[in-house]
């Protein structure tokens, strides 16, 4: 939350999103676990990297 | 510089105190969650319980997302399309052979490529085996689209067919609306499922009419659209 360093910050939202996928299983839903560990840390932290990668790209030009 | 430093104390002590403060409430949100769901457990989720027996589908989950709710998921499915038409019509403004700066490395190349069948095996398994086990088109789509995203981010010179995604998507969103319209033919009800569906033999992998082939419709549509997706963002990526 108040991490400044992007990357970092995409980072921990995966470690959130894992943490997650433990609870959904712990709460007995491995339908929603399975949908959190697929799309919940793998794409969309995968698409926020090349933002990231994006917008450095604009900083340094 | 030494209010600086007790500024930046409190400023620490503060974050700690929040910290320690959103662990408790998690804590006690969590218990309270526990404690709610073992005492009503809720009467909706039984009646569907209760139904579920009738359609021969293992999976409650999958009943209700792709039968009792079919006309939702054709609905989240064309919104799925929408937003993928919109992201390849918002990035492919300007057209330039994509080339990456770096020659990916031989062993990175072989071993996306070893591991690419092992995905799709597995995303194929997901959703063959939505209405027996966790899982189904959604999270099967997305798996393989996953593979497709570990082959373009390691060999710059895999692409993506743009007319067999596109042929896969279109035709078989057809095929979702299709199926439902035989269902409104023979059975009277959108959705209907005309195939045997009999609840002796749940498990099998042939039961539950069709339930699994709406998931398997829904997988394919998910898996394209997704690739498409992933596939517009990074040669937008690459252009740059």
């Amino acid at each position: 939350m108040m991490q400044k360093d992007l990357t970092q910050a995409v980072i921990l939202f995966m470690g959130f999103g894992l943490g997650s996928v433990a609870l959904f299983f712990l709460f007995a839903a491995p339908d929603v676990a399975l949908t959190e560990a697929v799309i919940g840390t793998g794409v969309s932290s995968i698409v926020f990297l090349i933002g990231i990668k994006q917008m450095d790209k604009k900083d340094v030009s | 510089l030494s209010i600086i430093r007790t500024i930046k104390r409190e400023v620490e002590l503060k974050k700690s105190v929040y910290a320690v403060i959103s662990a408790m409430l998690l804590i006690t949100l969590l218990s309270f969650i526990t404690i709610v769901s073992y005492t009503f457990a809720g009467s909706a989720g039984e009646e569907l319980l209760k139904l579920n027996a009738s359609t021969g589908s293992a999976n409650v989950v999958t009943t209700v997302v792709t039968f009792f709710r079919g006309f939702d998921t054709l609905g989240e499915i064309s919104v799925l399309f929408l937003a993928s038409t919109g992201i390849g019509f918002l990035l492919q403004q300007e057209h330039k052979t994509s080339t990456f700066k770096f020659e990916p490395n031989f062993m990175l190349k072989v071993g996306s490529k070893l591991l690419f069948p092992v995905i799709v095996l597995f995303g194929l398994y997901v959703i063959v085996h939505g209405h027996l086990s966790p899982g189904g088109g959604f999270q099967g789509g997305v798996v393989i689209a996953n593979a497709f995203l570990l082959l373009m981010l390691a060999d710059a010179k895999f692409h993506l067919s743009h007319s067999i995604v596109a042929f896969a998507e279109s035709s078989i969103g057809v095929a979702y609306v299709v199926v439902a319209l035989i269902g409104l033919y023979v059975m009277d009800i959108f959705l209907g499922n005309f195939l045997p569906h009999s609840s002796n033999d749940i498990g099998l992998l042939f039961s539950a009419g069709i339930i699994p082939i709406i998931y398997i419709i829904v997988g394919v549509k998910v898996g394209s659209e997704m690739s498409a997706i992933v596939e517009n963002i990074l040669r937008r990526e690459s252009h740059e």
